[in-house]
C-alpha cells in the first residue's frame, strides 16, 4: 500500500479488507450502540453537568428547581 | 429568547424545545462530519438516515487513519466546546436546553467514538472506507 496521506478514491490493489461493521446488517449491534447510547446520555448528562455548576456555579440548581416546580404551584 | 425550564414549567413547550434542540444538534453534528468530509475530499459528502441514525459518509473514498479520526471526532468536540462557551454567556433560564444540545450531542457520537477507538487501536497502516451505516478497514496484503 502506498504511504499516502491523503484520502484516495482509488482502493490501492494490494489492500486488503481487515475489519468490516455494518450496523444496518447487525441487529445486536445496533441494540448495543442504543444501550450505550442511553448509557451515555446518562453519563455526560452529569459531566457536563459539572462543568455547568464550574462556568456557571449556582445555575443548576435552577433546572432541579424548575422540573420540580408544576405550572399550577408557580407563582408567576 | 425563551426561557426554557425557568418560571413556569409548561410541558408541552419543554417537549417542543428538545424536540427543537435535538433536531438542530443532529443537523449540526451531520454538517460538521460533511465540512471536514468536503476539505479532505472536495467533494459533497452523502448525507442520510439509516433507521433513526443521520449520517455522513464518503462511499467510495479511503481515508488515512489521521484524517478519518478529524471527520468521526470533530462533531463531538467541536460542539462540546462551542456549548461549554454557551453556557457561559446564555442567559440561565437557557441553560437546560444547551445542556441537553450538547449531552445529546455527546451520547450521539458513541458510534464515532467506537470507530475512533477501532482506528487507533489499530497498529498497521490502514486506509478506511465510511459507508455510512459501517465502515471497512483496509491494510496492506
Amino acid at each position: 500500500m502506498p504511504a499516502s496521506f491523503q484520502a484516495t478514491k482509488v482502493r490501492p490493489e494490494n489492500a486488503v479488507l481487515v475489519y468490516s461493521f455494518n450496523l444496518t446488517n447487525n441487529t445486536p449491534a445496533m441494540w448495543a450502540m442504543n444501550g450505550v447510547s442511553l448509557l451515555f446520555l446518562f453519563l455526560f448528562g452529569w459531566l457536563f453537568l459539572f462543568f455547568v455548576q464550574q462556568i456557571r456555579p449556582g445555575s443548576w440548581w435552577r433546572f432541579f428547581q424548575a422540573l420540580s416546580t408544576p405550572c399550577w404551584l408557580s407563582s408567576s | 429568547m425563551v426561557e426554557v425550564f425557568s418560571g413556569t414549567f409548561n410541558p408541552l413547550l419543554v417537549i417542543v424545545i428538545l424536540i427543537g434542540v435535538f433536531v438542530a444538534q443532529t443537523v449540526a453534528h451531520e454538517l460538521i462530519h460533511g465540512i471536514f468530509i468536503w476539505v479532505f475530499i472536495r467533494q459533497r459528502p452523502k448525507f442520510g438516515f439509516r433507521g433513526w441514525y443521520a449520517f455522513a459518509a464518503a462511499p467510495g473514498w479511503f481515508f488515512p487513519s489521521g484524517q478519518y479520526l478529524v471527520i468521526a471526532l470533530a462533531p463531538l468536540i467541536l460542539l462540546s466546546i462551542l456549548g461549554m462557551v454557551l453556557v457561559a454567556v446564555v442567559p440561565a433560564g437557557t441553560l437546560a436546553a444547551i445542556l441537553f444540545g450538547i449531552v445529546a450531542n455527546a451520547a450521539g457520537a458513541v458510534g464515532d467514538m467506537w470507530i475512533a477507538f477501532k482506528v487507533l487501536r489499530e497498529r498497521r497502516k490502514i486506509l478506511i472506507e465510511d459507508l455510512g451505516d459501517g465502515v471497512n478497514f483496509y491494510a496492506p496484503g
